[in-house]
């Protein structure tokens, strides 16, 4: 047993419901003794006062239940979107507001570049705030015409490039598939969706972003991870091939890694008895800061996409329903056998309709073989209404509702893709709270960025990138909010008992905040400073911000 | 909707990456909906497929008859098999697997992709249209003739089925085994009523010749082929016929390709050289795929002017016959009794 060290705070938000608040936690071999006073704490014996902290906040550390370790890759590549983002380091990137601020940007870094031919590839890109504007070669070109230059969507399913990539790609005039877009002079445009174009594009000039996850991301991801105030982050859509469950392995391994990582194997990469083989192997190499368990299935695609599946009436504007990943019925196959195996299934839906094929397969998975206690999660589970959020409940499935969409793509749902009645009950966390569903909120980053005190804030006050206020009646309160970033969160994951609030026995994880975000104005609870994370009694620091 | 492969010219622009020495890969797409058979029409054209060196890309490695005692190499994504064959998995998404699967290129000849019960074959046959390195095989989309009525009716599946059914050159109709004639017929109208283009077949378990008919080596070696009445093939196939047709004039290109589009519900298989009045092609036809190259020999043997064909067909074949005498064919060696 090691010494107990107290750790000093001007309040410690504990979300531990028999004892709410405190001022001192004791710290003993990375968990948590127990909070209350200094007085209540000096009772467990000798203890090393740390009192760094006296004028600071702690919370529970964050748990985002759903967000992508790519989020540590993603910034070794220029981010052109719309909105600023923070990387790793701590430095700002400005938002490209215009085609000519991309230019600029990657003009920049291309002059920086000192090999002539390394691709420069370029993410985030979401021309969906530009109104109609497209971009095309016209622009990248003035980038570089020498050197490769690509710009992939934020959306994932669109792709500009540069005239030196048609080049390699063998993409001309001549070329007439589906997907290579044109003008009306028949030229292509560099932009470039569907597998077929984005295909010829990448087996040209490669993709960063392809093959197993590197130490690198997963070093990243974790700074990202404390400059937000996040101790436990899911890698929500993992290949569990040998040099991804390595490189998982051998970085959590090191005693100063400052995250507890969760990957969920992607259960389409092999057939199901081979999955849950691959994955109960994986989990003998569990500890305290790997935890492989969970499972994740995609079954549609996205709202602002139009590939999302809904009920009707079906799209606003009226674009065709959207796709599947794998066909319902064998969908619910594979939810059985999942299911039936003891897995904990982390299932992406975003449209009403897919929700709902979800939910009859839980259901029919539940009648079949009972568990009592399975937490099952529908993750972004965006257009769920109340019918289905009671069947949620009684079935016992938890949402993880996807609140920062409110935010970025907010104006767009009541304007195009649901209109402005179903845009309302969009990431419905009242609905949700209400019907008695366990309710997680997150970022899906680097979708959007890793946040959670602004992704609390987007369920508080569901205000759009235009200022509007998107079904104010959907609201949920600060403290809801912070309940959802933490132990709601943790009880999604089955993680519950171990992590989620300052309670004796769990992780010693907390958030360091500069103010509290039960007290501050609730629009101004994505503002509040994070001085840094303490990971299993540990503390870590917060990057500066620059720029 | 044709079905050509969309390419002007094998000698066109951007192929400057290929290497002359190469023939390109042929690219075919198993597609149709869940349960209609398509892992086991893989399995059965690994099975039967002679000296043909496959490429597979399935989703599922466990649903394959693969001996493991005959992997010899596996990098995790690529696994190559003693009898020639290579695997690939889908993992990280078919983007990325055909990137690395064509890393092993001089390997194989063929690549046979098992589309996903809900994918649209039509945009992974876009791989060929648009990658020198491939060429278009045929897209086949089996049907479950016990089933296909009822999935087209399921609003959750109907936009997805008639994606799939537009995209197919040719339409394999499985467990007629275990349907009855009533389901039978009834798929049969149904899959006329959507596309009436396109030739439906069925499956026969003894049927040897189905990696030929489906996988056509001759494709591979145009070159070399020499283009004869071979009435033997498909002798057991039932209700096939075939004819060959001979002209010493030169072709009319336009007429002959709209015959080509008019009978191709019934054409399963044809090919010939044909001298069109600008210059000499192979034709290769499987209903809607259907294919022209130049033919390399035509400037080496001024002599043989005469164009050939054989068309293997469902059913009775005097509509497609009649129309090729019209553009002045005639009958070489009428074997259609």
């Amino acid at each position: 047993m090691t010494k107990i060290l107290v750790f000093q705070a001007k309040k410690i938000i504990t979300m531990n419901a028999s004892n709410p608040y405190a001022t001192h936690v004791a710290v003993q071999d990375g968990r948590i003794l127990g909070a209350g006073t200094l007085d209540e704490m000096a009772m467990y014996g000798a203890y090393d006062l740390n009192d760094s902290f006296a004028d600071k906040i702690l919370t529970p550390g964050f748990v985002e239940g759903h967000a992508h370790a790519m989020e540590g890759g993603v910034w070794d590549h220029p981010y052109v979107g719309y909105m600023d983002r923070y990387d790793p380091e701590g430095n700002r990137w400005k938002g490209a507001t215009s085609m000519a601020d991309v230019v600029d940007i990657l003009s920049g870094i291309e002059a920086g570049m000192d090999t002539p031919d390394t691709p420069l590839f370029a993410w985030g890109f979401d021309p969906i705030y530009f109104g109609g504007d497209r971009m095309s070669v016209r622009e990248l070109d003035q980038v570089s015409t020498a050197r490769p230059v690509l710009v992939l969507h934020s959306n994932g399913h669109l792709l500009n490039v540069n005239s030196k990539v048609l080049e390699m790609a063998g993409i001309t005039d001549d070329t007439n598939v589906y997907g290579v877009l044109k003008d009306d002079a028949g030229k292509p445009t560099g932009e470039l969706m569907e597998m077929a174009a984005k295909y010829m594009a990448y087996k040209a000039t490669g993709n960063p972003f392809f093959g197993k996850i590197h130490h690198h991301a997963l070093e990243q991801y974790a700074k990202s991870a404390t400059n937000v105030g996040t101790t436990t982050a899911t890698d929500l859509f993992a290949t569990f091939d040998e040099g991804s469950l390595s490189a998982y392995r051998e970085v959590t391994a090191r005693d100063d890694y400052a995250l507890r990582l969760m990957p969920a194997m992607n259960t389409l990469d092999e057939g199901f008895e081979d999955g849950i083989a691959t994955l109960k192997a994986a989990q003998k190499d569990n500890h305290d800061r790997l935890h492989f368990g969970l499972c994740k299935v995609m079954t549609d695609g996205s709202i602002q996409g139009f590939t999302g599946r809904l009920k009707w009436p079906g799209y606003h504007n009226g674009a065709p329903n959207g796709l599947w990943n794998m066909p319902p019925e064998q969908l619910a196959e594979l939810v059985m056998a999942y299911h039936k195996a003891g897995m904990h299934l982390h299932i992406h839906t975003n449209g009403d309709e897919a929700s709902e094929v979800m939910i009859d397969a839980i259901e029919a998975a539940q009648t079949a073989h009972y568990r009592p206690d399975h937490r099952h999660t529908l993750q972004h589970c965006q257009m769920a209404d109340a019918s289905l959020f009671r069947r949620m409940a009684k079935l016992g499935i938890c949402a993880n509702l996807f609140a920062n969409h409110v935010y970025y793509w907010g104006d767009q749902h009541a304007a195009i893709t649901m209109g402005p009645d179903r845009a309302r009950r969009m990431d419905a966390c009242a609905t949700a709270l209400r019907e008695g569903v366990p309710l997680a909120i997150h970022s899906d980053a680097p979708v959007t960025p890793l946040a959670p005190l602004f992704t609390a804030w987007c369920a508080v006050n569901r205000i759009t990138a235009s200022g509007n206020i998107l079904g104010p009646e959907e609201r949920i309160s600060a403290s809801e909010a912070l309940y959802a970033i933490t132990l709601g969160a943790a009880y999604t994951l089955h993680m519950d008992h171990l992590i989620g609030s300052i309670e004796t026995g769990k992780y010693a994880d907390f958030a360091v905040l500069e103010n509290d975000p039960l007290e501050c104005p609730v629009d101004a609870i994505k503002d509040i400073p994070v001085w840094g994370t303490i990971v299993g009694g540990i503390a870590h620091q917060a990057r500066a911000r620059k720029g | 909707m044709g079905h050509n492969c969309g390419r002007h010219s094998p000698s066109g622009k951007g192929k400057k990456r290929v290497m002359a020495t190469q023939q390109p890969v042929t690219f075919t797409v198993i597609g149709g909906f869940l349960g209609a058979g398509k892992t086991s029409l893989v399995n059965r054209l690994l099975a039967n497929g002679g000296a043909r060196r496959f490429a597979v890309m399935v989703n599922d490695f466990g649903a394959l008859n693969i001996d493991e005692s005959l992997i010899t190499e596996t990098d995790g994504q690529v696994m190559q098999l003693a009898n020639g064959c290579i695997c690939c998995s889908l993992a990280g998404g078919l983007v990325e697997a055909m990137i690395n699967l064509m890393q092993y290129r001089d390997q194989f000849d063929h690549i046979l992709i098992e589309a996903s019960g809900v994918s649209n074959p039509s945009r992974i046959m876009d791989f060929a249209r648009i990658d020198h390195e491939l060429r278009c095989g045929l897209t086949i989309v089996l049907a479950d003739a016990t089933r296909l009525t009822d999935q087209l009716a399921d609003p959750r599946l109907h936009e997805t089925l008639q994606d799939q059914l537009a995209s197919a050159d040719i339409f394999l109709l499985t467990k007629t085994d275990i349907a009855t004639k009533a389901q039978i017929a009834e798929a049969r109208t149904t899959l006329a009523h959507h596309q009436p283009h396109v030739p439906i077949i069925t499956l026969l378990s003894d049927d040897a010749d189905l990696a030929q008919l489906l996988v056509p080596d001759d494709d591979t070696d145009s070159q070399s082929h020499h283009v004869h009445p071979d009435h033997h093939t498909h002798d057991h196939m039932q209700d096939f016929n075939s004819i060959a047709l001979v002209s010493e004039r030169p072709v009319n290109r336009l007429a002959f390709s709209r015959i080509c589009k008019q009978f191709s519900h019934l054409i399963l298989r044809g090919k010939g050289i044909i001298k069109f009045e600008q210059s000499a092609m192979i034709w290769h036809q499987t209903g809607r795929h259907i294919n022209f190259t130049p033919h390399p020999d035509s400037h080496d043997r001024p002599d043989d002017k005469d164009s050939r064909l054989i068309i293997i067909a469902i059913e009775q074949l005097d509509a497609v016959s009649d129309a090729l005498h019209q553009l002045g064919f005639t009958s070489y060696h009428d074997s259609s009794a």
